[in-house]
C-alpha cells in the first residue's frame, strides 16, 4: 500500500473548506478507510466535490475514462493544495518523466523534449504483451514529410 | 535526401524519427492500455477486447534513455513487481469498475491478493490472473463454434518498484496507520462508538444488563431516593430498551422479566409512576407501536397495563400532578381547569387520540386498545367525562353500528374493508368497545329528552366542573342509536349490529336496557329490532340466541307492561312453529322470564305472571316434542317446577297470589293436558310417523300428569269429557295403558305429599 500517499493527503493543511472541499473530503474518506469500523465507505461525498473542465459537477451516470478522471483528480487535488512545494511532492507518487526524441535522417541532429507523464499509454492493437507494448512505445515511428 | 516521383512532379521527401522513452520512473507505475478507440470516419467509441497478456515482474530498465543511448553498457536492472490490477467490464458506452490488489506488506509468505468491487471484498487467487484480467477470445461459452471475446479485461496496470517493496515490508508495521487530524479522527471514533452501540444493542446480553442496572438503581435499595436522578436515569434506559429492543425480539425472552419489574416501581413509586408516565406522554409513537401495533398479545396488553398502573399511582399518591377537579368545581376558574394542560388527567386524552388515529388499520389489537381505555374510565368518574369529552362513546357506537349498507365516515369504511378482510370466521375482539361503550353510558343522564342531548360533545367535560354531575347525550349518539334500516324501516341497525356482535354479554344487556330506559321512542325500536330477528324459521346465517336473551333484558328493563306481553305473544308464536334448531334458545328465554314476583310485589308483575302462566300450555307443546332430548325433558322439568309441583288444590297467601294464582294455575293445567294430546295426535298418530319411544315419553308425562285435574269418569260434555275421550281413545290408550295408570299412581302419591 501506498502509505506514504495517505499520509501526504491527511497532513495537507486545511484552511478554507470551500475552496479546498475536494482534498478535505479525501482527506475524510482516507481516515475513514483507516479508522471506521463500519464494512465499507461510501465516496459519494469526494465525488460531488469534483468539477469537471467545464466547472460542472460530474455525471456519475456516464460512464468516464479512467485516464481522463486520473488527470482531472490530480489536476484538482493539486489545485487545492496550499504550496507550491506540495504540489511537486503530489506529481511525484505516481509520475515520472519522459523524453520525446526526434531525429532527422538528413542530419546528425536529435532534438529532445522533456514531459512529465502520469501513466505510460500502451498500445493494444498488434500487440500481444507489455513487453511488445513497451518496445513498440520506445521502438518509434518513423514519419515523412514532403517539399 | 531522397527523392520521389508523385504525379510527375520530383519531391525531396525528409525522413524523420520519432520515439519516447523513460527517464525518470517514479516507485509506483501506472501503465494505462488503450482499450478505448475512437473511430473518425464512424465518431464512435469502441472497446477493443482482444488478449493482452502482462507479467508479475518486469525489468524496466531497456524502456529508459540510459539504456537506449548506449545498450551496449548494460546497467543494473530496474526491476518492477505488479501489485495492483483495475479491469473494466462492459462496452464503451458503460460498463463496471473493479480491481484486483496485492496485499502489501504481505500477510505470510505467500502472496495474497484481493478483489474490491464496489463494496464487496473477497480474496482472489492470482492463478486466474490470465482468465480474468488479459482478455481475448471466451472459450467457455461455445454457441454453435462461434466464440465470443470477453468483454471484461484489464484496463490500468499497477507497479511497484522492487526494492522499494522490501523497503516498505521491513519497516512497515502493521496494522498501517498514519496520522490523522484530530477533528476527523474525533468523527470517526464517536461514529464508530455508535455502530457499536447499535450492533451491541441487540446482543442478548444487553437487555439482562440494562435489566440490572435498573433492578440496582430502583428495586434493590428499597425506597427510591428523593431527588430521583440514577432512578429516573435508570427508568429512561429500561423503557427504551423495552421499547426499542427487548418488545420487538423474537419470542420476546425478556418481556416478563421487564414488565414485572417496571410494573412493581410504578406501582410503589410515585416518582417511578411520573417518570414512566412521562416517557410516554412525550413519545406516543413508541406507546403505539407497544400497544397497537405489536404482533405479542402479551406485549399489547401488558404495556398497556404498565401506564395505566402508572397513572393510578399518579392519581393516589400525587393529586395535585395528577388534576384535583373538586378545587374547580362549582367556581369560576372551573373553566380554566379544563384547558389545562399540565394535569396528567388531561394528557391521557391526548395519547388515546393518538390510539385512535389508526384504530382502523389495527383490528387485532382492540381489546387491548380499548382495555386501556377502559381502565382509565374506570379510575372514576371525572376520567369517564373526560373520555367522554372527547367523543369516545360516539366512536364506540359507530364501531358497533358500522355496517356496508350505510354512508360511513373514511376511517370507518377503511375498518369496514379491513373487516371483510379479515373474514366472517374471524371477527376482531369487541369485548372491550361494548364494555366501554357501557361504562361511559352508564354516567349518562339516564333520560332521553331535549334537555339531556348537546350539540358537541367537548362541552361536557365544562359542564361537568360546574357541577352538571351527570352528562348529557350527544345529538350523534343518539342518531347512532336510532338509525334505522333502509330495508326494514323502525329496527334500529346499532342493536341489530350489537346482538350480532355477541360478545361481552353483561355490558351489551346493559346497554339494552339503558336505550329502552331512555325514551319511548328508542323503547319501541329496540323492542320491533328484537321482534323483527326472533322468529321459528330456519333462517341461513341467522342466530336468534343474541336476541332471545337481549329481549329478557329488554323486558325486565321495561315497565309498559303492553310492551312486554307483546314480546311474549312473538316469542310464543314462533315456538309454535320451531323449524329451527334454537330450541334451547327458546326454552331459557321462557325459563328466564318466569317467575313469582317478591311477595308484596306491585300489580304489574303480577299480571304479567298470570298472563305467562295462562300462556304455558301454547308453547309447551312443541318443545316437548321438539327432536333435541336434552329440551325435552327441560321442558318436562319446567312444567314439573311451574305446575304440577303445586298439586291439584293449591293454596296461595295474598302476597303470594292468592286465590287468583290458584285458578290461573289449575286452569293452565287443564289446558296444557288437553294441548299435549292434540299435539300428539296431529303430529304423531294422524301423520303415522314411527318415532322412538323417547320422542313421545315427556307429552304423555305430562298429559299423565295433567289427568290429575280432570275428571276422567265426567257426565256432562266440556273439557273433562273431552280429555277423557280423547286419552282413551283406541290409538291413544293404546300407547297409554301401561304409561296412564304407572304415572297416575305416581302423580297422586306426589300430591298427596304436597296436600
Amino acid at each position: 500500500m501506498n502509505t506514504d500517499f495517505r499520509r501526504f493527503i491527511l497532513a495537507a493543511t486545511i484552511r478554507d473548506g470551500v475552496n479546498q472541499k475536494l482534498l478535505y473530503q479525501t482527506q475524510k474518506l482516507f481516515a475513514s478507510m483507516q479508522e471506521s469500523i463500519r464494512r465499507f465507505v461510501d465516496p459519494y461525498l469526494v465525488v460531488n466535490s469534483i468539477k469537471t473542465y467545464d466547472d460542472t459537477l460530474i455525471d456519475i451516470h456516464n460512464q468516464m475514462d479512467v485516464d481522463e478522471f486520473y488527470n482531472l483528480l490530480f489536476d484538482r487535488w493539486e489545485f487545492q493544495l496550499p504550496n507550491p512545494d506540495d504540489k511537486k511532492v503530489l506529481r511525484s507518487f505516481y509520475g515520472g518523466e519522459l523524453v520525446q526524441q526526434v531525429k532527422s535522417k538528413e542530419c546528425e541532429h536529435v532534438s529532445e523534449r522533456l514531459e512529465p507523464f502520469s501513466a505510460i499509454q500502451c498500445d493494444i492493437k498488434g500487440k500481444g504483451t507489455l513487453q511488445d507494448s513497451l518496445q513498440a512505445y520506445v521502438g518509434g515511428e518513423i514519419m515523412e514529410g514532403g517539399k | 535526401m531522397v527523392h520521389k516521383k508523385i504525379e510527375n512532379r520530383t519531391i525531396s521527401v525528409l525522413t524523420w524519427e520519432f520515439r519516447a522513452c523513460l527517464k525518470d520512473i517514479p516507485d509506483n507505475l501506472i501503465f494505462h492500455l488503450k482499450r478505448f478507440d475512437f473511430n473518425l470516419r464512424t465518431m464512435q467509441r469502441s472497446k477493443i477486447n482482444d488478449y493482452f497478456s502482462f507479467p508479475t515482474k518486469i525489468d524496466m530498465r531497456p524502456y529508459t534513455i540510459d539504456y537506449l543511448s548506449d545498450p551496449d553498457t548494460p546497467g543494473p536492472e530496474d526491476i518492477f513487481e505488479l501489485v495492483g490490477i483495475l479491469v473494466h467490464s462492459g462496452t464503451a458506452e458503460s460498463g463496471h469498475y473493479y480491481s484486483y490488489i496485492r496485499e502489501r506488506p504481505s500477510s505470510g509468505s505467500a502472496e495474497t491478493w484481493i478483489e474490491f468491487n464496489d463494496d464487496l471484498v473477497s480474496p482472489w487467487d492470482p492463478e486466474t490472473m490470465e482468465a480474468s484480467t488479459f482478455g481475448g477470445p471466451d472459450f467457455r461459452y461455445d454457441n454453435n463454434g462461434i466464440v465470443y471475446d470477453k468483454n471484461y479485461s484489464a484496463y490500468m496496470l499497477f507497479y511497484q518498484r522492487s526494492n522499494t517493496l522490501r523497503t516498505d515490508e521491513e519497516t512497515m508495521s502493521v496494522p498501517l496507520k498514519v496520522d490523522i487530524p484530530a477533528e476527523i479522527l474525533d468523527h470517526i471514533r464517536n461514529e464508530n462508538t455508535y455502530i457499536l452501540r447499535r450492533h451491541c444493542l441487540f446482543d442478548p446480553n444487553h437487555a439482562v444488563f440494562v435489566r440490572r442496572i435498573f433492578e440496582h438503581c430502583v428495586v434493590h435499595s428499597g425506597a427510591c431516593s428523593p431527588e430521583h436522578k440514577a432512578e429516573k436515569a435508570a427508568m429512561q434506559a429500561a423503557l427504551g430498551h423495552l421499547d426499542q429492543v427487548v418488545s420487538r425480539t423474537k419470542d420476546i425472552p425478556d418481556f416478563v422479566d421487564y414488565h414485572d419489574m417496571l410494573a412493581k416501581a410504578v406501582k410503589n413509586c410515585p416518582s417511578c409512576a411520573l417518570g414512566l408516565f412521562r416517557y410516554f406522554r412525550d413519545r406516543h409513537e413508541s406507546f403505539r407501536t407497544l400497544v397497537q401495533r405489536n404482533p405479542e398479545q402479551l406485549v399489547r396488553a401488558d404495556s398497556g397495563d404498565l401506564l395505566m398502573q402508572a397513572v393510578a399511582t399518579i392519581k393516589r399518591r400525587l393529586p395535585e400532578v395528577y388534576g384535583v377537579v373538586e378545587d374547580a368545581l362549582g367556581q369560576d376558574d372551573a373553566d380554566g381547569w379544563v384547558h389545562t394542560q399540565d394535569v396528567v388527567v388531561a394528557q391521557v386524552p391526548h395519547i388515546f387520540d393518538t390510539l385512535w388515529l389508526a384504530f382502523h388499520i389495527h383490528l387485532r389489537s382492540w381489546n387491548e386498545v380499548f382495555g386501556i381505555m377502559l381502565r382509565f374510565a374506570r379510575l372514576g368518574e371525572l376520567e369517564t367525562v373526560v373520555l367522554l369529552n372527547s367523543d369516545l362513546l360516539s366512536r364506540m357506537f359507530r364501531i358497533i353500528q358500522a355496517d356496508s349498507s350505510i354512508d360511513l365516515a373514511p376511517n370507518y369504511q377503511r375498518m369496514m374493508t379491513n373487516l371483510l378482510r379479515r373474514g366472517l370466521n374471524r371477527p376482531p375482539n369487541y369485548e372491550n368497545v361494548i364494555a366501554l361503550a357501557d361504562h361511559l353510558m352508564s354516567v349518562l343522564q339516564p333520560i332521553l329528552g331535549p334537555d339531556s342531548i348537546v350539540e358537541k360533545a367537548d362541552t361536557r367535560l365544562l359542564m361537568y366542573c360546574h357541577g352538571e354531575t351527570s352528562p348529557a347525550w350527544t345529538s350523534t349518539e343518539v342518531l347512532t342509536a336510532h338509525q334505522e334500516w333502509t330495508t326494514n324501516p323502525g329496527s334500529s341497525i346499532f342493536v341489530s349490529k350489537l346482538l350480532e356482535i355477541n360478545q361481552s354479554l353483561q355490558a351489551t344487556d346493559n346497554i339494552m336496557q339503558r336505550l329502552v330506559r331512555a325514551n319511548r321512542q328508542l323503547a319501541l325500536k329496540v323492542f320491533q329490532t328484537l321482534r323483527g330477528n326472533i322468529t321459528g324459521q330456519m333462517l341461513q346465517g341467522h342466530s336468534n340466541a343474541p336476541y332471545l336473551r337481549a329481549a329478557i333484558a329488554c323486558c325486565k328493563a321495561s315497565d309498559d307492561d303492553d310492551t312486554v306481553l307483546r314480546m311474549l305473544t312473538h316469542v310464543i308464536a314462533q315456538c309454535r312453529q320451531l323449524n329451527n334448531t334454537e330450541g334451547r334458545a327458546f326454552l331459557e328465554f321462557f325459563q328466564k322470564m318466569y317467575g313469582a314476583p317478591s311477595p308484596g310485589a306491585a300489580v304489574s308483575p303480577w299480571s304479567i305472571f298470570f298472563n305467562m302462566t295462562a300462556q304455558i300450555p301454547k308453547w309447551t307443546p312443541y318443545l316437548l316434542g321438539y327432536y333435541d332430548g336434552e329440551v325435552r325433558w327441560q321442558t318436562d322439568e319446567f312444567l314439573q317446577r311451574a305446575i304440577f309441583d303445586y298439586g291439584v288444590a293449591p293454596v296461595f297467601e295474598p302476597e303470594a297470589g292468592g286465590e287468583r294464582r290458584k285458578e290461573v294455575l289449575i286452569s293452565a293445567a287443564r289446558e296444557l293436558g288437553l294441548n299435549a294430546l292434540v299435539f300428539l295426535r296431529d303430529h304423531f298418530i294422524q301423520r303415522r310417523v314411527h318415532v322412538a319411544k323417547d320422542m313421545v315419553f315427556p307429552l304423555q308425562r305430562v298429559v299423565a300428569k295433567a289427568s290429575a285435574y280432570f275428571n276422567l269418569e265426567p257426565d256432562e260434555p266440556g273439557p273433562d269429557q273431552e280429555f277423557a275421550q280423547m286419552s282413551q281413545s283406541k290409538p291413544l290408550s293404546f300407547f297409554f295403558l301401561f304409561f296412564f295408570f304407572f304415572n297416575l299412581r305416581l302423580v297422586r302419591a306426589d300430591f298427596e305429599h304436597h296436600c
